[in-house]
């Protein structure tokens, strides 16, 4: 299956010299170059001599441009609200205002599966904050409700072409910079190191079949009072994005998808396929009563839960991206350097996807304080504050200067970032994808019930989608 | 041929009533006929508006989804009403006996009415939890189920759990409505039936149901629009799942709006809902005046 970076309405022309001149300016070596299915153009042999102040301040830039008046620059955010990443958020916030001492950072928190719904409102209100929060999953509903401010004449496109292509390729849509890139978490199989020790260091599984295996093998009754104790795998079964973000990864790995711009223009599903009937198989199988290699609760188990789970050590595997780690470490810390991750298996041994799980913040096109955002942005993407949220979830930051620090890539997070070497899938530009995902959730839902058949769940799921494309074509 | 002072008078009760007038336009009216403009337009609301008339309403009332979600509301509704009847005129015959500490126990009984709908629904989301909850704990010490239940994953059982909530919520109002009618029930009444020898369930059925039937009514018909149109607990309980078997209409409008990002089909849902809920109040406003007449 060939992944389609390509959306509707772009021109594959304007995405290729886009990264094309990124890699020009910016330079090979960053973490997800090597990892991108789209290979960027092969940089020059000889390098035009970079300014060195310039590019210092490009990545470092500590020393914003404070506003002559008082100024109250407001933030949505999810991260702010989530812990321990919210401290990063916080910790920007902080900073600036200690170099800007008349600029007050005020959040509006919003958790993250709500930040689509309240974004909608805020803008059909006319009162969008200054800046908000940016997933890629909410870029269709922004392209249509075009509440964006083009950052590329913002930040310039020097500061543009220092983020690492593979995240500039999601965020620039029909030749604008919807938002600026912060971080991205790309999604494996989270385990347990010591626990995996303790069963005898199975292989990591490479299919879907063998994944069950593995976390059959990894349940047991521990303390021998007859009751199983820990599972194999934490399933984050809550009806809710975020696990249906997780489901997805298994719909990707098993050769479907859920929607793809098709080339002839619009969009097509890809939940026809077989494949879709192995994920909800997979699902099923893992919740089959008196066999469930997954804790009890797991319709009511959303990602903190499942985090909670390992934490504890009632479950050992999660699929997930790194910034579970600092969850879980946050909440045990002596589980420091005992997680490490492996690239999520796949039904038919092909290469892994993955998803970047990027995600940053907007300019709204009707902030009366676009400078300071622009300010605010460039001070938080500076090599030393973004390794602040490394630091405590261990997210990949955007900016290529920082991925070449020696912790992003190494110790807990190493197998995160081994898994960019996989195919790497993009979310459709669709405006209805938050529907096709309320699809999925039913979908997955129905087979955690384990009453319908799959086939079944599949027929009805495919009948909805192809109505939903017809009907917003 | 009105004389110069009633022209005043009848002026100035316009004047009068304006302000009120003015308000209930704009508060009432408006949002009705702008929810109804909405119902005929594909719109972001922002920036895009198209016609489309009656596309949204042919659409629903030709969609089985629609219809099973109805459904769904219809027999949500009846449930949690008939369970608020029930119960709160339970309670309200109780309470209104003379036992010892009845005030105290008017004031305990009416406390899930005064806390907000999403404390009751985080509570009691948070004790049915299976792996934390009070009542998986409870099951399995007691060996009624041998694993955690979780009652609101299962499609059975999930429904009767909102249910439940529901009428934890909504039965004090009813309470205080039928003990407000008690109150009003001539004692004589009740000492007339004592002297014919009626015992107590006598009285209730020939005393005290019948003076009551038209506070019964219009609790229900308060009850029904109210909780017809319900979207809080349930949708903070179990968002409309599992498997779509609490998922009522209120739920659906608020999906098609921000998550289907349908403006124009939410609001055609919206105005099929009132025209449901006006019928529905039609009825029971015959019935209740041919009750008093």
């Amino acid at each position: 299956m060939q992944l389609t970076r390509t959306r509707v309405g772009i021109s594959r022309k304007a995405i290729a010299a886009g990264i094309a001149t990124a890699l020009l300016i910016g330079g090979i070596g960053s973490i997800s170059a090597e990892a991108a299915t789209k290979k960027p153009a092969a940089k020059p042999a000889a390098k035009p001599a970079a300014k060195p102040a310039v590019a210092k301040e490009l990545n470092e830039f500590l020393n914003p441009t404070c506003p002559a008046k008082p100024t109250t620059l407001t933030i949505a955010s999810a991260v702010i609200l989530e812990n321990p990443g919210g401290k990063a958020d916080q910790n920007n916030a902080d900073e600036f205002m200690k170099k800007c001492p008349n600029v007050t950072v005020k959040f509006i928190g919003i958790p993250s599966n709500n930040l689509p719904e309240k974004l909608t409102t805020m803008a059909i209100g006319g009162n969008l904050p200054d800046m908000y929060m940016h997933f890629t999953s909410f870029t269709g509903k922004a392209l249509s409700m075009r509440i964006f401010e083009d950052l590329i004449p913002l930040l310039g496109q020097d500061y543009v072409d220092g983020f690492d292509p593979l995240f500039l390729s999601e965020a620039i849509q029909n030749g604008k910079l919807l938002w600026a890139p912060w971080v991205g978490i790309p999604s494996a199989v989270l385990y347990r190191k010591d626990l995996w020790e303790k069963a005898g260091n199975p292989a990591f599984p490479k299919t879907w079949d063998e994944f069950l295996a593995v976390a059959k093998k990894l349940t047991i009754d521990k303390d021998g009072d007859g009751k199983i104790d820990q599972y194999g795998w934490a399933l984050c079964g809550l009806p809710n994005g975020s696990c249906a973000g997780r489901f997805n990864l298994v719909v990707l790995n098993s050769g479907a998808y859920p929607l793809k711009a098709a080339d002839a223009g619009g969009f097509v599903t890809g939940l026809d396929k077989p494949g879709y009937i192995t994920a909800l198989d997979l699902f099923r199988n893992a919740v089959k009563e008196g066999q469930s290699v997954v804790p009890p609760g797991f319709t009511s188990t959303g990602y903190p839960e499942a985090s909670a789970q390992l934490a504890t050590g009632k479950a050992v595997m999660m699929t997930t991206g790194p910034h579970s780690m600092g969850i879980i470490v946050t909440a045990n810390p002596e589980l420091k350097g005992k997680l490490a991750a492996f690239p999520l298996p796949t039904a038919n041994g092909q290469k892994p996807i993955t998803t970047l799980g990027q995600h940053g913040y907007a300019i709204s096109r009707n902030s009366k304080n676009k400078d300071v955002a622009v300010q605010y942005i460039k001070f938080m993407l500076s090599t030393k504050q973004i390794l602040v949220y490394n630091d405590l979830e261990y997210r990949l930051p955007s900016r290529l200067k920082a991925q070449k620090d020696p912790a992003v890539a190494s110790g807990m997070a190493a197998g995160f970032v081994n898994a960019l070497k996989g195919e790497i899938w993009s979310d459709s530009t669709a405006s209805y994808l938050g529907s096709i995902t309320n699809q999925q959730i039913i979908d997955f839902s129905d087979a955690l019930q384990g009453v319908k058949s799959s086939k079944d769940i599949q027929d009805a799921s495919v009948k909805a989608v192809k109505k939903l494309i017809a009907d917003n074509a | 041929m009105k004389s110069a002072f009633a022209k005043r008078e009848s002026r100035s009760g316009y004047f009068f009533t304006g302000p009120a007038a003015l308000l209930m336009l704009g508060l009432v009216v408006y949002p009705l006929l702008y929810g109804f403009f909405i119902s005929t337009q594909k719109t972001n609301l922002i920036d895009t508006w198209k016609f489309v008339g009656f596309k949204y309403y042919r659409q629903l009332l030709t969609d089985p989804a629609f219809f099973a979600t109805l459904k769904t509301t219809g027999l949500f509704a009846f449930c949690v009403v008939l369970g608020n009847l029930c119960v709160g005129l339970l309670l309200a015959v109780i309470v209104n006996q003379k036992i010892p500490l009845a005030n105290f126990f008017k004031v305990i009984l009416m406390l899930p009415w005064l806390f907000p709908e999403v404390v009751v629904a985080l509570i009691w989301k948070w004790l049915f939890n299976p792996l934390f909850g009070l009542l998986a704990h409870v099951l399995m010490i007691t060996n009624v189920t041998k694993v955690e239940y979780d009652l609101l994953g299962k499609e059975s059982s999930a429904f009767a759990g909102v249910v439940f909530v529901c009428v934890w919520k909504g039965y004090p109002i009813v309470m205080l409505m039928m003990l407000a009618g008690m109150k009003s029930i001539p004692q004589e009444r009740y000492e007339a039936a004592s002297i014919d020898g009626a015992n107590k369930w006598q009285q209730f059925t020939n005393v005290t149901f019948p003076a009551l039937t038209p506070i019964i009514l219009v609790s229900a018909i308060l009850e029904t629009a109210w909780w017809f149109k319900h979207f809080t607990v349930i949708w903070l309980m179990t968002a409309g799942g599992p498997s779509g078997s609490t998922k009522v209409v209120s739920i659906d409008i608020y999906m098609q709006a921000f998550t289907d990002f349908n403006f124009g089909k939410a609001a055609a849902e919206s105005v099929i809902v009132l025209i449901i809920l006006m019928s529905v109040s039609f009825i029971y406003y015959k019935v209740l005046r041919d009750e008093t007449e």
